[in-house]
C-alpha cells in the first residue's frame, strides 16, 4: 500500500468542485485504509465550510456503506482553523498552563479590554501629545476625533503585532529596528536641516522685503486667487516668522505651490522671480532628514505602544481566564513550538490534514499547520490563489504563493468546472487568462455543468455618467433588464438542486456591487420599480419593532419614564393619539393607557429576573410578536425581535469584569439597553428575515459573493476604484526560502505619507501594484458566480480617463526606468512627474480599467439598443455577446415611486396558531402525599394517646430543618439506641448531649409504646409507597413509620409541629395518611388505622380504618 | 407482604435519570399500588445507602481536594491551577474522580503500574496517584461515601438495599459496581432475593423497544439509525424534516402543527404529542410563548428560569464606587439597587440624576438616618484597605430588601463579608481581585418543571422520555445536538484513554463510547414514538448567523433518501414548492396586512396656551433660554415634549463626547478670562489651563480623572489652551476688558421673558459692549448659519442685555447681587455686538467688524442680519404656541434645515416621536 503523499497541493479554480475532490481523496484513501476517519483533520476559514466539508464526508463514507466509519469521523478534527486551535487549547490545557475551560471574549469585550490597556501604555506621548503634527485630525466623514483615528492606528498596529505573534518586549524590538532601518533606507540620502532651511527661510524673507504686503489686495481679482494669495502670504509669514519650518513639513510643501503669474493673471516679473527661488528652495523637502525622523518617530511610538498595550491586555484576559479568537491560533501555536512533546502527541494522532481554501490563511495560522506537516503528518493544500480576497482580514495570499513556487511538482491543478454553463465557460476562461496573465498561469477549466438556453453573456453599456444620478439609472437598468428576464417564460435555468430546468425566478438572480452605499441605492431603485429584492440592511436599533421593545422596557425599568409612556401610548400598540397623549401628560402628569398597564403588571419581577426573562416577558405583555405579524414588513420586524432577544441572552452571559470595563455596570435593564445602543453602533445590520426568498433577487458585494454561485448574475459597480492609500503598515517578509521558519522572516514595512510627494511615488508604486493584484482576485471573484447568465454592467464613459490612465502609468514606468539610471547620484523622480502622481495614483483605477486593458466590446452596426450581435472581445478571443445601451437619468416616474410592499402576509408561522386559552385545571402528573389534599368536609373520629410528657428543645434550626432532624432521629434511633452518641455526626446538626439525650428518651418511650400498646412485631421504617391516586396521578411517598400487629398494620407518621390542639390539626395531614393506608390495602395488608407522632407534645393521634364501603372513594 | 422475620429490604430500581424514573414509577403504579419500592438515580441511591449504613455526609470535601491539588509539587495542572482555579479544580475533581471510579475499589490508584504508558499519560496518571496519597483521607465526596460504604459490616444495614439495574443504563463505574454488589449482598445475606417481576419491568422500561411499524420511515429509523447495511427505502410521511428560520419559529411552528394534528385527528389528545427540546432556556421561553397563543398546555417543560444574584450586585458595584473616581453607571446600579435603605422610586431618581451628570445627587427630603448613611458610602472612596472594610461592614448592615428582597440581602452580606475576610491584614488593596471573588453570577430560582397529564409533552434531548407519544416533534436539530457532542478532557486524550485501558486496567470511557451512548438515547427517544416525527431544523441563529444542521442528518438521508424530485430532505417553509410536501403545517388564511396606525398629523392642536405651562410661584410663565427658543426653532414638538418633561430617560456610559469636552472647556475659559482679573499672560496660560480643567473635572466630570482617559484629557488640555493663547490674543487686540462672565442676563424678547448665562461679556472702550458664545467647535458651518440668518443665540443675549431688566445674580452664587458691569454703560443696539469664538480653529464670527482700531487675526464679520430669520420664525412658532398649536416638523427637515438654514437641527435627535410623528415632505412645499 502506497503510503500518502508528504505534501499535495491543489489549486482550484473556481466551480471546479474542490470540496467534491477533498471528499473524493478522504473517501478513497479511508477505503484503502490509509486514513483512520477519527484521525483526520480537515480545517478551513468559515464555519459555513466546515459544516460543508463535515456533511460531504460523511456522506461519502456513507456511500461507501462504511458507517462506522462515519461514526467515527465525530471523533475529527474537522472544523474551522479557529475551532481546531481551539480544541488544541482545551485538549493541553495543562501542558499550556491554561485554563481547561477558556471563555472566549466576544467582539465587545474584547474591544473594550484593548482600550483599557492602551490607556495604559504612555509610550504614544509623544505622539498623542501632538496629534495634530502627526497628521490626525478630526474625520468629518466617519465622525471620528483625532483621539480615536489614533487609537485606531494603534489598534491595527497591534493586530498587526498579533497576526504574526510577536508580542512581548524581547521579539518586537529588533522587528521595530528593523522598520526603521528600511525606512531609512528607502528615504535616501539626507540634506543638512539646517542648510537647507536657512536657504528657505532666506528666500521667502526676500520676498517678503520685496513685497510686504498679501498680493491679495492688487491681483485678487478671482476668489481663488484670493484665496491663494492670503495662503501664500500666510504660509511666507509663518516660515520667517516663526519656527514652523523646523517641524511642519506641511508648510514646506505649500511654499512649493505659491502662486505665480500665467496666461490669464501677470504678477510683477520680480515676485515671479522670488517666489521661484522660494519654490526652488522648498523643493528640497525631498531630502530633508525631519520628515524622515518624524515617521520613524511616528511608528516606532506606534508599535512599541501597541506592544506594551498588547502585553497589558493579554494580562488582564489571562487573569480573567479569557481568550479571544487570535488566541486560539497564537497560543495553540505556540504550544506546538515551545513543547515538542505536544506536538510530537497531536502529530501522532492525525492521519492527515486536509487545509481548505488556503489563500486565506494568516502568518500564524500558516505557522500552525505548517508544524504540523513539519511534523510528519501528510497535508493535502487546498485553495486559490485566484480568489485570495480576504486580505482585509489578514489573510497573506503570498504564504499560498511562495508555497505553490516551493513545491512546483507537488501540485496538481483541478481543471474542471462544474458550475457554469460550456458557453458562458469559454468567457470566464478569457477573463482568467487576461486576469492573471503570469505567474501562477491561469488553469483553463473545462466546463462539466449542462448547456444551458440562456444567454451567456451580456454586457450593458453606459455612454455617460451623471453625478447626481448615474448611478440610480444604472440601478434601473439593471433592474430593467432582470425584469425583462423574469417576465420571458423561455428563461430557463436548471435548478441547482433538483437539477431540473424551469422558469427563471428572482431568487436565481445575484447582483453583485463593490459598496454598501451601492447595494443600498440599487435596493431603493429596484423595489421603486416594482421588484423584489434581499439585502443587508442597517437599521436593526431604529427599526420599530424594537424601539417598541426598548421602549417598552424602557418604562418596566422605570415607570417615571414619561417619554417612555407617552412612546408606547402614541404609537402602534397604544390607543392615544399624540395630542391626547400630551394632554394628558400636561393635565395629569402621566399617561394612561391599557398598554401600561400590562407592563405594570410585569413590574415584580423586574428587580431580580434575568434580563433574557424580562425581554420574553415584555414581548409577551405587549404581545409584540403576534403584532408586528401582521405588519407589511412583519418578517424583518419579527426577525429583529429573535435578534433582539439573542442579545438579550449575550448580555446575560457577557462577563461582568469585561463589560465593566466598557462602563457597563449592572445587569438590569437600563445597562442592557445602554450597551445595546453601543452594540448598534458597531453593528446595526438588519439580520436576514427568512431561510429562503425565492422571488427576491439577491444585492451583495462582490467580497460577500465568494463561495456563492446563482444562475444569473449581474456584476455591477465596475466603475469602482481600487487604490492604496499613504501611510501603510504591512507586513513583508525576508525571504519565503525557508517555510518552517517563517515568523522569523518577517518584517514590518511602513509607508509613510511624506509632505513631499516625489517621497512617495515609490510607495504608491509598490502599493499600487500590491492593490491591482487584489483587484484583479476581486474581479475574478465577481465573474465566475454565474451558473447560466453573466450580465455585466459597462461603464464606458470611463473610456477617456482610461485611456489617459494608461498613459500616466506608461510615464511612471519610464521614469522609474531613468530613476534607476541615476540612483548613483541622487534619487529624484521628476518633480513635475512626482506632483502629479500623488493627484493622478491615489485613487486607483476602476476595476473596469482593468478589465478594459484586456477586452473591448464590439458593437454590431444595428443602432437599437438590444444588439444581439455584438461581442466582448477578451484577450483577443471574441465572445458573443448581448449588448444593450444603459439609461443615463432616471425616469420620473421611479423618482416618485414608494417602494412595493407586500401585498399579502406570510401564511406560515405565528399568524398559523389559531388563539385560544390555555386550560387552566390540569392534573399533575404525579404528587407528593403531602400534596394531597382531598379537601372533605367529613371529619373521623380520632383517639389521642399520650407516651411521654413531651420534648422541650432548645435548637438554633428553623422549622423544616428542625423536622428533618427530628425525623432522621426517630429513625434511626428507633432501631438502633447506641447511635445516639452519633447524631450529631449523621445529621450535620450541632445539638447538645443534653438534647440529643432528651430526643433518646422520647423516642425510646414511643418505641415501647408502640411495642406495648399497639402490640407491634415488627416496624417498618422510611418505607417507601407507589400508587396511582384517582385522577391518574402518581402518587410515591415515603412513609415514615408502618407497624405490624398480628391483626394488621398501623400507618404513623412523626409530626414535629407544635400545635395545640391534635385532633384538628390531624385533619391538614389526612389524605396523605389515607393515601398511605389506600396503598397499603391495594397490597393486600389489613391497615387497622394510621396516626400521627406529634413529637413535641408526646401525643399519637390515632384513627380508626374507614369503613369498608367509603375506602378509597 | 410476607411474614417473615428478617430485615425488610428495600427493593431499588436503578434508573439512569429523572425521566426514566418518572416513567417506571407510572408503570409500576398503574398495575397497582406497591410500597418497599425505590426508583431513583445513582446520586439517590448513594444517599439512601449512606442513611441505610449510618454513614455520615463527608464534610467540606471540596476545600480538601483543593487544598491536595495544590499540595502536589509540580504536578501538570500547577500553572493552571494558579492562572484559572476554579475551572481548573473542576476539571480535574471530574478526571480525577472518573479515573478513582474506574480503579479497583481495594487499592485505587495506589498501587498501579504505569511503566507501560507513554510519557504524557504517565506523567498525568503519576501524578493522580500522588494526589491520591495526599487526599488518603479525604476524597472528593461521592468517593469517600462508597469507599465508607464498602468497608462497613453487612450487619450494620438498617435496612437492606436490593438493587435492580439493567447494563450500561446508567453507565457504573468499577466503584458503583462494587457498591451495588455489596448492597446486593448484604440484602442476600438478611436474606431478601431481588424481586422478579420488579426485574423484568425495569428491564422493559428501560429497553430500546421501536414503536412504530418497522417498514414505515420512522420504523426504520427506530431501528436502524446509525447501523451498518440496509438498503434505503424512500422516505414516507411519517417523518418529515422541516426547515424554519429560527429558534423562535420552530415554537410557533410546532405550536401550529400540533393544532393541526389535534384537529385532523379528534380522538388525539395533546398529551400524544411530544416535543423533544434541547436543554436551553431559548426553547422553554419560546416554546411558552407559542404555545400559550395556541391554547395548548405543555408538560414537562423545563421552567427552570435564572434570577440575577443582587446581593454580590450590589457588593460588586460598592466596589467600583469606592475606587475613586467612580464610574457614573456603578454609583447608578447602585442608587437603584432594591436593596438600597430608601424606595425605588427615590433610586430610581437619583441613579438617572447620576446617569445625567450630577455626581453627588440628593435624597428626596426626610429618608432617615439609615439612608444618608448609606448615600455617604456610596459617594466615598478609599485608598487604605482599613476603611474599606469598615465601609464594606456599613455597606452590609444598610442593606435592606424589604420582605421580597430578603435573601438577595443576606447574600450581600455574606458577599461583603468574604471581602473582608480577604482585607484583613492586606497592605493594599487589590480592587480588581476582590471584585472577582464577588463577580455576580445568575443564581436559581429554583422552579421545577411542570408535568401534567393533560399537556403536550416535552421531553429533553439527554433525558430519556418520560411517556410515550404517537407524534414526535424534534426542535433544534443542528450541529451539536441529536446527538449531544461530548466535551475534550485537557487530562486523557481518547488515545491515552485506550492505552490506560489496556496498559493498566482501568476502564475510562472513551468520547467514542460516550457519543455512542448519546446516539443510543437518540434513537431510543425516537423508539417511543409510535406515529409520525417531524424534525425542526432552524436555519439561523438568533443574531441572523446561518446554523448548520445536526451531524446525524448525512446517517438519516442515507437510510431515506429524499425523492429524485425534491431539493433535499429538508423541505423550507418558504419555499412554495416544498410546502406541498410538508405535512401538519398550519395555514394562516391568505390576508393583506394591517395598515399600520397613521402616524404623522401636520399640527396639534393642544387648546391651551404652552407658554404659560410652566410658571413660578405667582403664576407668570417661567421664562424660556435662548437655547429653548433654537428647539422650539427647529422642532416646536421637541420643544413641548421638554416641557411637559418627556424626554427620554437614558444610561450611558461616561464618554468624552463634544458635550462634555465643551462644558469643561467653557469652564476652563471662564476661570481664565474672568471679570476683575489682568488679561493672562500668553505663558500663563498652559499652566492656568491645567488648574482651572482640573478643577472642572472634578466637578462636572470626574471619570476623566482615571488614567485611560489621558489622551483626551491631554488632547482637551492642548486644544483649550491653544484656543485660550488665540482669545488672548483677540482680548489684546481689542483692548477689550471682561465685564462679566457667566452672566445670568434676564430680558424680553418676542414678547416673552427670557433668561440665560451669557459666557462672557467684553467691554470695549467706554460705549462699547461684546456679547460672547464660546463654541466647542469650528468656525464653518455657524459662520453659515450666520449668513443665512438663522443664529439665534448671541443675538437673544443682546436683546436681552438690551431691555434693561438684567438680573443681577452671577451664577457663582445667587447672593452676590451686585450691579453688573454691563448695566451702567450706555446700551443700545449699536454699541453691543455679538461674538462666537469657535475654540477648535479659533475663529471669532462677529456680525459686525471688530470695535476699535484694531485688526483682529480671526474675526470674520458676517454681513446681513445674522438671527432675523430665526427670530422671526421663533416669533410664529412662540405665537402658535401662545394658541395651542404645534406645528409638527416634516419629513426630511434635518437635511432641508443643514441646506437651506445652515442648522444641524439637534432637536430632532430628542425623541424618536418628533420624526415619527413628522408630516410627509410633500407638504412642506404647499
Ligand atoms: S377518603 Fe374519605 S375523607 Fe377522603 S375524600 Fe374520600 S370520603 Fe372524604
Amino acid at each position: 500500500m502506497t503510503p500518502l503523499q508528504p505534501l499535495s497541493i491543489v489549486p482550484a479554480g473556481a466551480g471546479s468542485g474542490k470540496t467534491f475532490a477533498i471528499q473524493q481523496r478522504l473517501g478513497e484513501w479511508v477505503a484503502a485504509g490509509k486514513v483512520a476517519p477519527e484521525r483526520i483533520m480537515a480545517v478551513t476559514y468559515t464555519e459555513a465550510a466546515a459544516t460543508e466539508l463535515r456533511e460531504r464526508i460523511s456522506t461519502k463514507l456513507l456511500e461507501l456503506g462504511r458507517v462506522d466509519d462515519a461514526l467515527r469521523l465525530s471523533e475529527a478534527y474537522i472544523t474551522t482553523i479557529h475551532g481546531f486551535g481551539l480544541r488544541v487549547l482545551a485538549e493541553f490545557a495543562f501542558d499550556a498552563g491554561a485554563s481547561p475551560q477558556p471563555r472566549l471574549l466576544n467582539d465587545y469585550e474584547q474591544s473594550t479590554l484593548i482600550r483599557r490597556a492602551l490607556a495604559r501604555t504612555d509610550r504614544a506621548d509623544t505622539i498623542s501629545e501632538r496629534l495634530e503634527a502627526f497628521g490626525y485630525s478630526y474625520d468629518f466623514s466617519n465622525n471620528r476625533a483625532a483621539v480615536d483615528i489614533f487609537r485606531d492606528d494603534i489598534l491595527a498596529a497591534i493586530g498587526l503585532l498579533r497576526s504574526i505573534g510577536a508580542v512581548s518586549d524581547g521579539e518586537t524590538g529588533p522587528l521595530i529596528a528593523r522598520t526603521a532601518e528600511s525606512i531609512v533606507e528607502r528615504y535616501g540620502k539626507a540634506a543638512s536641516e539646517q542648510a537647507i532651511r536657512e536657504t528657505v527661510r532666506g528666500a521667502a524673507a526676500a520676498l517678503l522685503r520685496e513685497f510686504p504686503d498679501s498680493m491679495e489686495h492688487a491681483y485678487g481679482a478671482s476668489k481663488a486667487a484670493r484665496e491663494d494669495f492670503i495662503r501664500d502670504f500666510r504660509n511666507l509669514t509663518r516660515a520667517t516668522g516663526t519656527d514652523a519650518l523646523r517641524h511642519d513639513w506641511k508648510l514646506w510643501q505649500a511654499l512649493r505651490t505659491l502662486r505665480t503669474s500665467n496666461t490669464r493673471l501677470k504678477l510683477p516679473e520680480r515676485y515671479d522671480e522670488l517666489a521661484y527661488r522660494v519654490i526652488g528652495a522648498a523643493a528640497r523637502l525631498r531630502a530633508h532628514p525631519g520628515p524622515l525622523e518624524h515617521s520613524i518617530e511616528h511608528v516606532t511610538a506606534l508599535l512599541r505602544a501597541a506592544d506594551e498595550a498588547f502585553l497589558h491586555y493579554d494580562d488582564a484576559k489571562r487573569e480573567a481566564g479569557l481568550v479571544d479568537y487570535d488566541d486560539m491560533i497564537s497560543m495553540a501555536g505556540r504550544l506546538l513550538r515551545t513543547h515538542p512533546t505536544v506536538l510530537d502527541t497531536l502529530a501522532g494522532r492525525i492521519d492527515c490534514m486536509v487545509v481548505d481554501e488556503f489563500q486565506d490563511t494568516n502568518p500564524l495560522q500558516f505557522e500552525l499547520l505548517w508544524k504540523l506537516r513539519d511534523a510528519g503528518v501528510p497535508t493535502l493544500i487546498v485553495g486559490d490563489l485566484k480568489q485570495a480576497i480576504m486580505g482585509f482580514q489578514g489573510a497573506d495570499p503570498r504564504l499560498f504563493g511562495a508555497l505553490i513556487d516551493n513545491h512546483p511538482d507537488e501540485a496538481s491543478p483541478l481543471t474542471q468546472n462544474w458550475r457554469s454553463q460550456p458557453r458562458l465557460m469559454r468567457a470566464v476562461n478569457a477573463f482568467g487568462r487576461a486576469l492573471f496573465p503570469s505567474k501562477p498561469e491561469y488553469t483553463p477549466l473545462k466546463a462539466q455543468a449542462p448547456a444551458s438556453p440562456m444567454e451567456p453573456l451580456e454586457i450593458v453599456w453606459f455612454r455617460k455618467n451623471t453625478r447626481s444620478g448615474g448611478r440610480r439609472a444604472r440601478a434601473y437598468t439593471i433592474g430593467e433588464r432582470i425584469q425583462q428576464l423574469l417576465a420571458d417564460p423561455s428563461q430557463r435555468v436548471i435548478d441547482p438542486k433538483t437539477k431540473r430546468p424551469r422558469r427563471l425566478r428572482g431568487g436565481d438572480i445575484a447582483v453583485l456591487c463593490q459598496t454598501h452605499a451601492a447595494i443600498a441605492t440599487y435596493a431603493t431603485t429596484m423595489r421603486a420599480a416594482g421588484l423584489q429584492v434581499n439585502c443587508a440592511e442597517d437599521g436593526w436599533l431604529e427599526s420599530r419593532s424594537v424601539q417598541l421593545a426598548w421602549y417598552a422596557l424602557s418604562y418596566l425599568a422605570n415607570s417615571a419614564d414619561r417619554h417612555a409612556a407617552l412612546y408606547l401610548a402614541v404609537t402602534e400598540l397604544g390607543s392615544l393619539s399624540l395630542e391626547e397623549g400630551l394632554r394628558q401628560l400636561m393635565e395629569e402628569g402621566r399617561v394612561e393607557d391599557p398598554l401600561l398597564h400590562k407592563l405594570d403588571a410585569l413590574a415584580e419581577g423586574v428587580a431580580d429576573r434575568t434580563i433574557y426573562a424580562l425581554v420574553a416577558d415584555t414581548l409577551a405583555a405587549i404581545k409584540l410578536f403576534d403584532r408586528v405579524s401582521l405588519w407589511p414588513d412583519g418578517e424583518q420586524a419579527r426577525a429583529n425581535l429573535v435578534h433582539l432577544m439573542g442579545l438579550a441572552a449575550e448580555f446575560m452571559n457577557s462577563n461582568r469584569e469585561a463589560l465593566a470595563h466598557g462602563g457597563y455596570h449592572g445587569s438590569g435593564i437600563q445597562t442592557f439597553l445602554a450597551w445595546l445602543r453601543a452594540k448598534a453602533e458597531q453593528d446595526d445590520r438588519q439580520p436576514e428575515k427568512k431561510v429562503l426568498d425565492e422571488d427576491a433577487i439577491v444585492l451583495r458585494t462582490w467580497h460577500s459573493s465568494k463561495g456563492l454561485e446563482w444562475p444569473v448574475v449581474a456584476v455591477c459597480q465596475l466603475d469602482h476604484k481600487f487604490g492604496a492609500r499613504l501611510p501603510e503598515l504591512a507586513l513583508g517578509y525576508g525571504s519565503f526560502g525557508d517555510l518552517s521558519r517563517l515568523l522569523e522572516q518577517i518584517r514590518i514595512v511602513y509607508w509613510p505619507n511624506y509632505a513631499c510627494p516625489e517621497q512617495n511615488v515609490a510607495a504608491r508604486i509598490a502599493l499600487r501594484a500590491v492593490a491591482e493584484t487584489e483587484a484583479r482576485r476581486l474581479l475574478y471573484v465577481a465573474l465566475t458566480r454565474a451558473r447560466d447568465c453573466l450580465i455585466l454592467e459597462w461603464p464606458e464613459y470611463l473610456e477617456k480617463q482610461w485611456e489617459e490612465e494608461a498613459d500616466v502609468l506608461q510615464q511612471i514606468a519610464e521614469a522609474l526606468v531613468l530613476d534607476k539610471e541615476q540612483e548613483a547620484q541622487e534619487r529624484t523622480v521628476a518633480g513635475d512627474l512626482g506632483m502629479r502622481l500623488t493627484q493622478e495614483i491615489p485613487a486607483g483605477s476602476s476595476f473596469w480599467s482593468l478589465l478594459r486593458n484586456h477586452c473591448w466590446l464590439e458593437r454590431g452596426n444595428s443602432r437599437s439598443s438590444d444588439e444581439r450581435d455584438a461581442a466582448l472581445v477578451v484577450d483577443g478571443e471574441k465572445i458573443p455577446c448581448v449588448a444593450s445601451e444603459g439609461h443615463i437619468d432616471l425616469p420620473e416616474e421611479i423618482r416618485a415611486a414608494d417602494p412595493e410592499k407586500p401585498r399579502e402576509l406570510p401564511v406560515t408561522g405565528r399568524r398559523a396558531i389559531r388563539p385560544a386559552s390555555v386550560p387552566t385545571e390540569l392534573t399533575p402528573d404525579s404528587r407528593k402525599p403531602s400534596e394531597i389534599d382531598e379537601g372533605c368536609a367529613a371529619t373521623f373520629k380520632v383517639r389521642h394517646e399520650r407516651y411521654s410528657g413531651g420534648l422541650i428543645l432548645n435548637l438554633d434550626l428553623g422549622g423544616a430543618e428542625l423536622g428533618t432532624f427530628l425525623h432522621r432521629c426517630f429513625e434511626v434511633l428507633g432501631s438502633r439506641t447506641d447511635l445516639a452518641p452519633r447524631m450529631p455526626e449523621l445529621t450535620g446538626v450541632e445539638a447538645t448531649p443534653a438534647a440529643i439525650a432528651a430526643i433518646g428518651t422520647a423516642v425510646e418511650r414511643f418505641e415501647s409504646w408502640l411495642a406495648r400498646d399497639m402490640g407491634s412485631r415488627e416496624v417498618l421504617r422510611e418505607w417507601p409507597l407507589l400508587m396511582l391516586d384517582r385522577n391518574g396521578s402518581v402518587i410515591s411517598g415515603t412513609a415514615d413509620l408502618i407497624a405490624r400487629t398480628a391483626s394488621g398494620v398501623w400507618v404513623i407518621d412523626h409530626k414535629s409541629d407544635n400545635i395545640d390542639n391534635p385532633a384538628e390539626a390531624f385533619q391538614k395531614y389526612r389524605g396523605q395518611l389515607d393515601a398511605y393506608a389506600t396503598a397499603l390495602t391495594a397490597q393486600d395488608m389489613h391497615v387497622l388505622g394510621v396516626g400521627i407522632n406529634w413529637i413535641r407534645l408526646g401525643v399519637v393521634t390515632l384513627r380508626d380504618a374507614a369503613p369498608a364501603g367509603r375506602k378509597g372513594s | 407482604m410476607d411474614d417473615k422475620s428478617q430485615k425488610r429490604a428495600l427493593q431499588y430500581l436503578l434508573v439512569p435519570d429523572s425521566s426514566a424514573g418518572r416513567r417506571l414509577r407510572r408503570i409500576l403504579a398503574t398495575t397497582r399500588a406497591r410500597s418497599g419500592i425505590a426508583i431513583g438515580t445513582w446520586h439517590d441511591l448513594l444517599n439512601r445507602a449512606r442513611e441505610a449504613y449510618f454513614i455520615p455526609a463527608p464534610e467540606d470535601a471540596e476545600t480538601q481536594f483543593e487544598q491536595g491539588l495544590a499540595r502536589v509539587d509540580g504536578a501538570f495542572w500547577q500553572e493552571s491551577l494558579a492562572s484559572a482555579p476554579t475551572e481548573t479544580v473542576r476539571a480535574l475533581r471530574r478526571e480525577f474522580v472518573e479515573a478513582v471510579s474506574a480503579s479497583d475499589p481495594e487499592t485505587a490508584l495506589a498501587e498501579l503500574e504505569l511503566a507501560g504508558l507513554a510519557d504524557r499519560p504517565r506523567r498525568m496518571m503519576g501524578d493522580f496517584k500522588r494526589l491520591y496519597h495526599q487526599l488518603e483521607a479525604g476524597l472528593p465526596a461521592d468517593l469517600e461515601v462508597v469507599r465508607h460504604l464498602l468497608r462497613v459490616g453487612s450487619e450494620e444495614v438498617r435496612q437492606p438495599l436490593c438493587v435492580h439495574r439493567v447494563k450500561e443504563l446508567p453507565r457504573t463505574s468499577r466503584w458503583q459496581d462494587a457498591l451495588i454488589g455489596k448492597l446486593n449482598r448484604d440484602a442476600e445475606m438478611a436474606g431478601v432475593r431481588p424481586e422478579r417481576e420488579l426485574s423484568r419491568a425495569l428491564q422493559a422500561c428501560l429497553e430500546d423497544r421501536p414503536s412504530a411499524d418497522p417498514a414505515s420511515g420512522l420504523g426504520i429509523l427506530q431501528r436502524r439509525l446509525f447501523e451498518p447495511g440496509t438498503a434505503p427505502a424512500p422516505v414516507d410521511e411519517t417523518a418529515q424534516w422541516l426547515r424554519v428560520r429560527d429558534f423562535y419559529q420552530e415554537a410557533e411552528t410546532v405550536a401550529g402543527m400540533t393544532q393541526q394534528l389535534l384537529a385532523h385527528d379528534p380522538p388525539l389528545q395533546p398529551r400524544s404529542i411530544g416535543l423533544l427540546v434541547p436543554d436551553s432556556f431559548e426553547y422553554s421561553v419560546a416554546l411558552e410563548d407559542a404555545f400559550r397563543l395556541g391554547g395548548l398546555a405543555l408538560s414537562g417543560l423545563a421552567s427552570e428560569r435564572w434570577q440575577r444574584d443582587l446581593g454580590s450586585e450590589a457588593v460588586f458595584h460598592f466596589l467600583f464606587c469606592r475606587q475613586r473616581p467612580a464610574p457614573a453607571m456603578a454609583l447608578a446600579v447602585c442608587f437603584s439597587s432594591r436593596l438600597m435603605p430608601w424606595p425605588a422610586e427615590d433610586g430610581a431618581q437619583m441613579a438617572q440624576a447620576v446617569m445625567d451628570g450630577d455626581y453627588s445627587p440628593r435624597l428626596p427630603s426626610r429618608r432617615g438616618e439609615r439612608a444618608n448613611r448609606m448615600r455617604d458610602l456610596l459617594l466615598g472612596g478609599d485608598v487604605e484597605p482599613a476603611t474599606l472594610s469598615q465601609a464594606l461592614a456599613d455597606f452590609a448592615s444598610l442593606l435592606n430588601g424589604g420582605d421580597r428582597f430578603t435573601a438577595h440581602a443576606h447574600r450581600g452580606r455574606e458577599a461583603a463579608e468574604r471581602i473582608r475576610r480577604r482585607l484583613a491584614g492586606a497592605q493594599t488593596i487589590e480592587w480588581a481581585s476582590l471584585r472577582r471573588s464577588v463577580n455576580p453570577e445568575l443564581i436559581s430560582g429554583g422552579a421545577s418543571p411542570n408535568h401534567n397529564l393533560e399537556g403536550v409533552t416535552v421531553w429533553r434531548e439527554g433525558e430519556e422520555s418520560w411517556r410515550p407519544v404517537q407524534h414526535l416533534f424534534v426542535l433544534g436539530f443542528t450541529h451539536g445536538h441529536y446527538p449531544v457532542r461530548p466535551g475534550t478532557s485537557a487530562v486523557f486524550s481518547e488515545p491515552d484513554r485506550l492505552a490506560i485501558r489496556n496498559e493498566i486496567g482501568l476502564r475510562l470511557e472513551l468520547r467514542a463510547e460516550r457519543q455512542a451512548r448519546q446516539r443510543r438515547l437518540f434513537r431510543k427517544q425516537l423508539g417511543a414514538v409510535s406515529g409520525t416525527v417531524t424534525f425542526l431544523v432552524p436555519h439561523r441563529n438568533p443574531d441572523g448567523t446561518p446554523a448548520a444542521p445536526s451531524d446525524s442528518l448525512p446517517f438519516i438521508e442515507r437510510l431515506l433518501p429524499a425523492p429524485a424530485t425534491a431539493p433535499g430532505l429538508i423541505a423550507t417553509l418558504d419555499s412554495a414548492a416544498d410546502r406541498g410536501r410538508i405535512r401538519h403545517v398550519a395555514l394562516a388564511k391568505s390576508c393583506a396586512p394591517s395598515p399600520a396606525r397613521e402616524l404623522y398629523s401636520s399640527s396639534l392642536r393642544l387648546g391651551r396656551d404652552l407658554i404659560a405651562l410652566r410658571t413660578d410661584k405667582a403664576g407668570n410663565p417661567r421664562p424660556e433660554s435662548p437655547s429653548s427658543l433654537e428647539t422650539l426653532l427647529t422642532s416646536p414638538l421637541a420643544w413641548l415634549l421638554r416641557r411637559v418633561q418627556a424626554e427620554p430617560l437614558q444610561w450611558s456610559p461616561e464618554a468624552a463626547n463634544p458635550a462634555v469636552l465643551g462644558n469643561l472647556a467653557h469652564g476652563v475659559f471662564e476661570d481664565l478670562f474672568a471679570p476683575g482679573r489682568k488679561l493672562v499672560a500668553d505663558e500663563e496660560i498652559e499652566g492656568g489651563v491645567e488648574a482651572a480643567l482640573e478643577g472642572r473635572i472634578q466637578q462636572h466630570a470626574p471619570f476623566f480623572r482615571s488614567p485611560h482617559w489621558r489622551v483626551e484629557r491631554r488632547e482637551l488640555a492642548a486644544g483649550a489652551a491653544r484656543a485660550a493663547k488665540a482669545w488672548r490674543r483677540v482680548l489684546d487686540d481689542l483692548g477689550a476688558n471682561v465685564l462679566a462672565s457667566e452672566q445670568w442676563l434676564r430680558g424680553r424678547a418676542l414678547g416673552i421673558s427670557i433668561v440665560g448665562k451669557a459666557d462672557l461679556i467684553l467691554g470695549v472702550g467706554d460705549d462699547y459692549a461684546l456679547i460672547v458664545d464660546y463654541k466647542w467647535s469650528k468656525s464653518y458651518d455657524r459662520r453659515i448659519r450666520m449668513e443665512r440668518g438663522y443664529e439665534s443665540q448671541a443675538s437673544l443675549y443682546r436683546e436681552m442685555a438690551l431691555t434693561g431688566d438684567i438680573q443681577a445674580r452671577r451664577a457663582a452664587g445667587p447672593d452676590q447681587t451686585g450691579d453688573v458691569p454691563l448695566a451702567k454703560r450706555p446700551v443700545s443696539a449699536k454699541s453691543v455686538g455679538i461674538v462666537y469664538f469657535t475654540m477648535r480653529d479659533e475663529v471669532c464670527l462677529s456680525d459686525s467688524e471688530p470695535p476699535g482700531p484694531n485688526q483682529v487675526i480671526g474675526w470674520h464679520a458676517v454681513e446681513g442680519d445674522v438671527a432675523g430669520e430665526a427670530i422671526s420664525k421663533i416669533r410664529d412658532r412662540l405665537e402658535q404656541a401662545r394658541n395651542g398649536e404645534i406645528e409638527m416638523n416634516h419629513q426630511g427637515d434635518r437635511k432641508a434645515f443643514k441646506k437651506e438654514w445652515g442648522v444641524t437641527a439637534f432637536a430632532l435627535d430628542l425623541s424618536p416621536l418628533v420624526e415619527l410623528f413628522a408630516a410627509e415632505a410633500a407638504l412642506r412645499d404647499s
